[in-house]
Formats: C-alpha cells, structure tokens, sequence
C-alpha cells in the first residue's frame, strides 16, 4: 500500500503521519529522503516501456518530487482507473440531520473538544452537518442538511487545490485510492491548504487537545493525536483501509470486499443515507448510484446528483442526491438568471 | 573599509548563497516545526489486542444493540450492531459518544453522604446500613407508605425488584417518569380493554400521519424511526407533519401543515368528519367489530365541519378534506401524535381523536398500522408473602393520587408530586428514591420541583454522574453505568414485536460503584423477615439469569430476544372491553368528542405570545445530558457561547425590534431568563421556539451553564381527563434587553 510517501511502518504508525512521537518523526523522515535503494528508474525511460502497468501495484517510497512524476505517468498512460477511486455519496432527502455522521467520526478520529465549541470557525470537526435553507418565508420555507466531510478532490491529475500549495508536502493526493492525505506531523501551521480549500474541510488546531482527566482512554491507536499549531481533515478513515488490506494480506487476499473499507460516518449512519465506495468498481452500489463519468472528471450521470461547487474544476469525489431543485441548486453559485427556483 | 557597489553586490550575493547552501536555517525551520508540534502532553494512545463486546445500549428506551471496541481493557468506540433488528447497525449519536459518558468527569465514583451541606465518602456497608435503618425505623414507625422510588420505567427486571421491595416492604409509591406511554396505554385501555403497548407497522405503512410527533427528532426508537424514514423514501410513501414548527421531521415530511400548537385534536376530528361525511371509513371493520360509532358519530358531524376546524386550527378547509382523503385512500395509513420526543403524556382526548382516525381506516393490528403489544411476560416471580404492615401500608393511597377516586384511569402522576409535597403540612414522602432517571432536571416548574426536593429528608439517588437530582440528594448510591452492568431491556417505545435486548459488562466497573438490583436485593436483606425472604436471589446476576430462563443463554449470545412469530390478535378477538369491540365512546371519562382546547398557561394580556419547546437529536432531555461530542455538534444558532438562541418568526421580531443573533428577556409565568433571539422563517408567527435539554446545573463544564433549560420556564397543565401533564407551551413576552 502506498500512501502519502511511504508505508513501511506498521498500520498504527503509518497512520497519517505516525503516533507523534520523536522515533515517528525520524521514520517520516526517512521514509522522504533516504530511500535511495528504493527509488523508481526516472519514469520518463518508463513511459515507453511495455511493463509499466504491471508496475502501478508498486509500493516504492518515494519522495514527493518522484511522487508527482509517478501520478503524471499514471495519468498519461490512461491507467489511474486501474487504481481504486474511493468516494462518497450522501442522498439528502434521506439525512435527517441528526449529527451521528459528526459524532461517529469523533469518536473514531480522536477528535479533541473544548468548552465552548458554539465559534464554529475554532471548532475541530472533520464532519459538519450545514443547515441549508430555501430562504423563502413562512410556511413555504424548507430546510435541508447537508454532511460535510473531506471531498478528496482529485481536480486536474490529482493537483487538488491544498494539495497545490502545501509548502510542506504534508498533505498529498494519493493516486492509488484518490485519498488526500494529512500528514500532522510533516504540517507546520502555515494553512494555507485552508485557505486553498474551496470547501473549508481544514481545521487549524488553535489550541491543545485537552481530555478530562481519565477520558484519554477512549483515545484510538489507530489514528494519532493531533497537537495544537496543525492543520487536520477529514481522512475518509483511511485507517480503516489500512487495517482492512492488512486483515486481507493476512489471509492471503489481494484485494478487498465492498464492506471491508467503511468510513464511520457511512457505518454509524441511521438513515444509510450515506454510500461509500470505489468509484472506479463497477460493481460498487457508489458507482452504480453516481454512474461517474470520468472523462469529465467525474461528473455525474445521475440527474439527482450534484457536487459542491461543480464548476470549479476540483472534481470532489463526495456526490449528493436530492429530488429538490433547490438543495441541489444550493451546491453552486449561480447567477439570477442562470436559475428560476 | 570602504564599501563600494562592487563590494556590497559581492556581500549580498554571497551571504544568499551561502544561506542557500548551508543547511541550518532549513534545519531550524524543521527544528522549529517539530518543537513546536512536540508537546509532551498531547497524549499517545496506547495499542494492545482489539475485541469486540456486543451488548445492548440503554441509554434511550430505543433498545438498539451496540458493539464496543476495545483495545485491552479500555473502551475506544462503540458503534451499531449490524442485524439488530432496532438499529441494524446504525446509531444515534449519543449512543456513539457513550465512552465519553464511562470516562466522564462527573461521574460518581463512590457512595456519598450529604454532611453539613458536602458530599463525604461513606463506604457500602455505610450506605446500606444507614438506608436500612432508616427504613426499617420508619416501618416500625407505620410510615412504609411514606416511601416512594421514581424511575424511568416500570418494565424488566430491575423495576420490577424495586416494585417489588417497595410493595413487600409496604409502599404502593412506584412512580414511572411520564411520557407519551402514560397516554397511549391509557388509549389503549379505554378503547381497546387492553393492557397493552402501541406497537406502530411503520416498515409497512404508506401514509404516515404525524400529530406533531418527532418522528426524525426522537420519538419512539430514534434509529428504528431513521431507518424507517428512509424506507418511506424508497417506497415513495406519503408523510404529513402536523406541527406549528418547521422541525427535522418537518422538513423531511411531503407535507408540512403548521398548525396553531393545541388545537391537532381538533385537526384529527376534522379529518374524521370528512371520512365519515364521504363514507372513507373502512366499514367492515366500524360496522362489525365497533361499539358507539353512532353515538360518536353525531357530534363530529356536527361540531368539525371543515370551516369550524378551520378556524380553529388555522389550517385550510381545502387542506383538511384533502388530508383526509388521502388518508383514508391510502392502502395502509397510519396515524400517530405525542409532541416532539413525547416526553410530555399529552392530552388523553387528543390521543383518543388520533386513535379513532387509526380506528376508521380499520389500521388496527394490520399490516403497516397500529398494534397492541403485550406487556413482558418472562418476569414470573413467586408470590409474595406479606406481613400486616406491609398490607396496611399498600393498602394507603398513592402520594401522586393516581388509581384514586379524582384519577381512576391513571398509573403513575408524577407531575403532581412537587404539588402534593409543597402543599402538604407534614411531608407526605420520607424517604425518595431516584432510579435512573434526573426529575430535578426533566421535570416542569424546576423552582417548585426543587422547593418539593429539599422538603422530602431523604433523598437516595442512585445515579452513575452527578446530575441535578444527585446533587440535591442526601444519598448517593452509584450505580454502574450501562457499559459496566447487566440489566435486561424489554424494548417499548414502538417496536411492533415483542423485544428484549441484554446490556451486559463490557468493561469491569471503573469506579467503586454498585448495580442499583445488587443494592436493593441487599438492602431487603439487611431488613430481615418478609421483605428478606422476598429476594431469595444471592445477586442481581443470579436473580436475571434464573428470571430470564430459556432465554438467557439466546440473550447472553445475540444480545436480544425478539418473537418473530408474534402477530397480533385479529379483530374477532382483539378487544377486551366489555362489549368485546372497538369503543369509540368511553363513558367513564365522557370521552365524547367535545374538544375544548387545553389553554397554555398565562394571560394574553401580559404575555402575548406562546413559547413552546422543541426537541432535537442533538440535545438530549431526558436523564442523559448531552455528553462532549454531542454538545459539540449543536449549531450556533440554537447555542453561542452560553447563550441560548429562541426561533421567533421575522413578522413577530419587527415590531418588537428584535434582531438576529440579539439580546431578549423572556419570561413567563413561571420564570424568565436572558436568551438570544434566531429569526427563523420556519416559525408559525406569535411563536417562540427554545431547544429543550439546555441549561444544565450539574454535569461538567462542557455542559453546566450552557442555555435555559425549559422547564424552569414552563410548568405542568393537568389533563382534566387523565390527570397528566398536558402542556405543550406556556404564554410568554420577549422583550428587547
């Protein structure tokens, strides 16, 4: 698996930037730089040999620069869709709105809290339910919620727009799930992947992540404890992923099942309003909900789905359904006569 | 030296190459970054082996099964048991963020006694022994009556031992918190002869009717309710809400009627006319398995014609005939009432108008309608033997006046505890005891409940935090939490078959705690005689393992026992009154349909406006209060900082130069409280809307202070025709502050 830049620790080390400690810094270090045994022939002798699909499998380390070239190859070749896609679906007329989506990736992503958590611009959510509104006047007034998570853009060749202008290379689009990474300890608080996030999925840790006394031991191994002065977002629980490939190496499996890789939210969902899956699977109840097309960059076929933002170009990978014009013409800005509603 | 342009050029581009090529400054960049990330008090969780413990939560009377994952022996996520047949695998949030509420910092880790004001340590021995002889002095005394235990439910296992103590013991004072079940048994009874729980089809029904009940806001098993609201979307069922408020429910609903808050018993009649007017009714089943249809018949005819619901309900003559005829059309409609999450038993008459819509369309023990659901029955206890104390003592009335002769029909009244206490000479309670559950809080009027609290000399909590009602006790006895316990959970809130679900340990209690079945089953014990010889059980484990039976080891395995083979009595034998059929007309509580609208307490002069509460998934208001993660997911306009925020329509603002996210007293007859103001287009006008399960006094500071809580605002209405609460909003002012 390979992921970010590297997956030569064990799953709970390699989780998104490793535990935080010293001895996790040092491995992140050289899993960035001294791979000189590891490292790929230059990929330009690549693009006209013959075997180089056979090769997309491979989980060299590489740093971010090989990185960059390894997907421009992928991408060139036309093979990415061999690779796995994951995205999400959300059908808004099923959501109630009733926050399990936001608790379930709480208590699965160590998520801190704080005493005050009502300045939603501090608050540390990687899942945010909004609250839409038709803005029409009593009683023809309507309301809608709307599930927030990462939307994994994959833009143009994976050049997501935090992606674009990390100066750290903390956060990284992975080719072979269509993952953006978060790496907290590669982070050093400059945010400005937040302000590149046209969807503002990043939250910046103001603060120390402070549990009462006795409540760190609710605290997940799998995934680390962020501190205060990074950024952090929404993983798709990419642990997740990492635990299942783990669980189907060891019986001898190479690929996984559909239920294998859940994000919580999707788990815990009440009203499984929520579908997650490989986009690129044809057999995959996402891909037959979405129908992506994917000359287009994954624009969707399906006349009830829509994506935030759509012509921006990011091309998120989190598609919502609703029968209403209005939610689906919430997710865009569109001129007065662009749209009657 | 003299510095020429030749000199400097060579100085500036030398000192940039040399800082290019030497690597400390991107080093101390790096080192800056890692020592400013390093801190040694952001924790590193531990790793260890993973398991998983299914078990059951009962955090909500829902029911649903849950799996916890552990890592060693800490509990790191609970999350939805796949294949339970409440939940399937989701979960609501405050069943997710329950490690929260076993590492919480309020909980109570040992026994306390009330001292000079503080809380002391006391030992168990301690404790038991004091409670002992306190009630062993007060039976000796003739006073057993005067004791009475408050819980959540009088179904399973442990209420059934408490039920049990206090009756050998020589008290009839158990009293069950209200809720929508007080009025819907009663329902039940007066028209079904039944004693028996609503069960609602609702996988199967196509129409759903809602009187203002919060089907996606926490009525009956919040989970079961999603699951179902999301099959209604597959199949393209119909879903009408009637509610003056555009809540969650609402707003997920094909139809939103708002209408004026206390007038929807009016509204079902309405709808009733119509049907009958246009012969909708199902007659096979109102000529044939019905009694006083005609009787009943006659007065809706006459007094709810559309234009005289109309008025009433400000909703409109086309509206009503046109709900009323595709409710009647519909294969398998449905209709349900209970505001909000139904924590409030309601009015026995609107149910009753309800009941008798689900009574027309022939909906009863029928596919996709309502069905009556047997009590447990797996509690089979031997007899008690009883002394004459305990006979004397059973034989005095109920201290909350329910079976008397004022309120023959109701079990429990709670809502008429505080006044009972507060105007009573001499306390009528000695000794109070609370079992899961938090009245201090949950019920109306706090200021008169808390008057009622400290007049009662001792009050026995038996609370895992330290909630309102801990606080104000003389006792604590902790109980385990429901991570830490076994208790068995016979589901009730519209489940349509007959279930029990199994909590067991998870986890070894955290805290020097007791299972409240442990401490009574000890405390009869330490009494001696009758009351001893009650409880032959050596623990609560052993008292539920032998009680259970055959279905323990199905329980223990599957964490539920479900009778799938269960279908409810057909029509022919499905009633039990004394003329074996529907009755629509019950002459005991002159249950004619004369519908008078429960006025909402306060004068119109004074107070013109009505304040109702609303209730939300995110806010709980019942025992629970809400944990971290759930007070974190509360939006900021219903909570900024510690300000609530109160839904006012911009028609009703304007005038009293209100503004959003302004500054307003509201008050009450009953109180008054700072609050912020949310202009909310979703609003019926003339009304204000505050979120219930706010303004905590107790509980940690990520909850304590936090917003108004609503009862502090409102107090009870009693129902003339069942003696339950029956508010559903008090008359208020705003005013600009």
């Amino acid at each position: 698996m390979q992921f970010g830049s590297g997956g030569y620790l064990p799953p709970a080390h390699s989780t998104f930037g490793g535990c935080g400690l010293p001895h996790c810094q040092i491995a992140e270090k050289q899993k960035t730089y001294d791979n000189g045994s590891k490292k790929l022939p230059d990929p330009s002798i690549r693009l006209n040999g013959v075997n180089w699909p056979a090769k997309i499998e491979d989980d060299g380390a590489r740093s971010p620069i090989e990185n960059r070239q390894f997907k421009g190859v992928l991408m060139e070749k036309g093979k990415a869709k061999k690779n796995k896609k994951f995205g999400m679906v959300i059908d808004l007329d099923k959501c109630t709105g009733c926050g399990s989506c936001m608790v379930a990736c709480m208590a699965e992503n160590n998520v801190s809290f704080r005493e005050d958590e009502t300045d939603k611009l501090l608050s540390v959510t990687w899942m945010r339910v909004y609250k839409l509104t038709n803005g029409k006047p009593f009683p023809d007034s309507e309301i809608c919620y709307l599930p927030r998570p990462c939307m994994h853009c994959e833009a143009d060749h994976g050049h997501s727009p935090c992606v674009s202008v990390c100066p750290a290379t903390a956060t990284d689009y992975d080719m072979n799930t269509g993952i953006v990474s978060q790496i907290y300890t590669r982070c050093f608080g400059c945010r400005y992947c937040m302000a590149a996030c046209p969807y503002q999925v990043r939250v910046f840790n103001w603060y120390d992540p402070v549990w009462p006394d006795g409540m760190e031991k609710m605290l997940s191994p799998n995934v680390s404890v962020r501190m205060r002065g990074v950024v952090e977002k929404c993983s798709f629980c990419f642990h997740r992923y990492q635990l299942a490939k783990d669980k189907a190496y060891y019986e001898g499996r190479q690929d996984l099942e559909e239920d294998e890789y859940q994000t919580a939210c999707t788990q815990a969902c009440p009203a499984s309003a929520i579908t997650f899956g490989n986009l690129n699977d044809p057999d995959h109840a996402i891909t037959q909900i979405v129908r992506p097309d994917h000359q287009l960059g994954g624009r969707s076929k399906n006349p009830r789905a829509f994506r935030l933002l759509e012509r921006l170009g990011a091309n998120p990978k989190v598609y919502y359904l609703s029968n209403r014009e209005w939610v689906r013409h919430s997710g865009d800005n569109y001129r007065p006569d662009e749209v009657k509603l | 030296m003299k510095i020429d342009r030749r000199s400097f050029l060579s100085f500036v581009i030398g000192g940039a190459a040399g800082t290019a090529f030497t690597p400390l400054p991107w080093k101390l960049t790096d080192d800056s970054a890692i020592w400013t990330q390093m801190w040694p008090w952001t924790p590193v969780p531990d790793y260890g082996e993973v398991s998983y413990v299914n078990s059951t939560c009962t955090l909500c009377p829902g029911g649903c099964g849950i799996t916890v994952r552990k890592i060693e022996e800490r509990v790191v996520k609970i999350e939805g048991l796949s294949g339970h047949p409440v939940n399937d695998g989701g979960l609501c949030l405050l069943g997710l963020s329950g490690a929260q509420l076993l590492y919480g910092p309020r909980r109570v880790k040992t026994p306390l006694k009330k001292v000079n004001g503080k809380f002391r340590r006391i030992s168990w021995d301690e404790a038991i022994g004091e409670l002992a002889t306190k009630l062993a002095d007060l039976r000796a005394k003739g006073g057993s009556h005067k004791v009475a235990f408050i819980a959540a439910s009088d179904q399973g296992t442990l209420p059934e031992l408490i039920n049990r103590f206090l009756t050998v013991y020589g008290s009839p004072n158990f009293i069950r918190t209200p809720s929508i079940l007080d009025s819907y048994e009663l329902t039940l009874d007066l028209m079904h002869g039944v004693q028996a729980l609503p069960g609602f089809d609702i996988e199967n029904t196509d129409f759903v009717l809602s009187f203002g009940s919060g089907l996606l806001d926490g009525w009956g098993s919040p989970v079961h309710m999603f699951r179902a609201n999301s099959s209604w979307r597959d199949r393209k069922s119909t879903v009408v809400q009637i509610e003056p408020r555009l809540s969650n429910t609402a707003a997920k609903s094909d139809k939103w009627i708002p209408i004026k808050p206390g007038t929807e018993g009016a509204l079902a009649l309405g709808l009733a006319h119509v049907i009958i007017k246009e012969s909708l009714y199902k007659k096979d089943f109102v000529h044939n398995y019905t009694i006083g249809f005609e009787k009943w018949r006659r007065p809706v005819v006459d007094g709810f014609s559309p234009d005289i619901v109309a008025k009433i309900t400000d909703v409109d003559q086309t509206t009503i005939t046109d709900l009323a005829r595709k409710f009647a059309r519909a294969s398998k409609p449905l209709a349900v009432c209970g505001r909000g999450r139904g924590t409030t038993p309601g009015s026995l008459k609107e149910f009753m108008a309800v009941h008798a819509l689900n009574a027309l369309v022939g909906n009863l023990n029928m596919a996709g309608g309502l069905w009556t659901i047997p009590d447990a029955d797996y509690i089979d206890w031997p007899e008690l033997e009883m002394d004459d104390t305990a006979s004397t003592g059973m034989q005095k009335g109920r201290i909350d006046g329910a079976g008397s002769q004022n309120y023959p029909h109701a079990r429990y009244l709670f809502n008429r505890l505080s006044e009972v206490i507060n105007s009573a000479s001499s306390p009528p309670i000695d000794v109070l005891g609370v079992v899961g559950s938090n009245p201090v809080y949950t019920a109306p009027d706090t200021l008169s409940t808390k008057e009622a609290f400290e007049k009662i000399p001792l009050v026995v909590s038996f609370s895992s935090y330290m909630d309102e009602t801990a606080e104000m006790a003389d006792l604590i006895l902790p109980n385990h939490i429901y991570l830490e316990r076994y208790e068995d959970v016979p589901v009730i809130s519209g489940i349509k078959y007959p279930l029990i679900g199994l909590a067991k340990p998870v986890i070894d209690p955290q805290f020097n705690t007791k299972h409240t079945g442990d401490v009574i089953i000890l405390l009869a014990q330490a009494l001696g005689g009758f009351i001893a010889n009650a409880f032959p059980w050596e623990s609560y484990e052993a008292c539920l393992e032998e009680t259970l039976g055959d279905k323990w080891e199905t329980l223990l395995q599957q964490g539920f026992w479900l009778n799938v083979s269960f279908s409810p009595p057909s029509w022919a034998k499905a009633f039990e009154t004394a003329s074996g059929k529907f009755e629509f007309v019950n002459d005991q509580i002159d249950a004619l349909p004369r519908f008078s609208s429960l006025k909402p307490e306060g004068k119109e002069a004074s107070f013109p406006l009505v304040l109702i509460p609303y209730d939300s998934m995110r806010l709980q208001r019942e025992f629970i209060g809400n944990p971290p993660f759930v007070i974190k997911t509360v939006e900021d306009t219903v909570l900024k900082a510690n300000d609530v925020l109160v839904e006012i329509s911009p028609d009703t603002a304007r005038p009293l130069g209100l503004k959003e996210g302004g500054y307003a007293e509201l008050s009450t007859p009953k109180g008054s409280a700072r609050v912020k103001v949310h202009i909310y287009d979703g609003i019926k006008p003339g009304l204000v809307a505050i979120p219930a399960g706010l303004g905590h006094t107790a509980y940690s500071k990520y909850l304590a202070g936090k917003g108004v809580n609503i009862n502090s605002l409102i107090g009870p209405v009693e129902d003339p025709a069942s003696g339950h609460d029956a508010a559903w909003g008090i008359r208020a002012k705003l005013s600009k502050a």
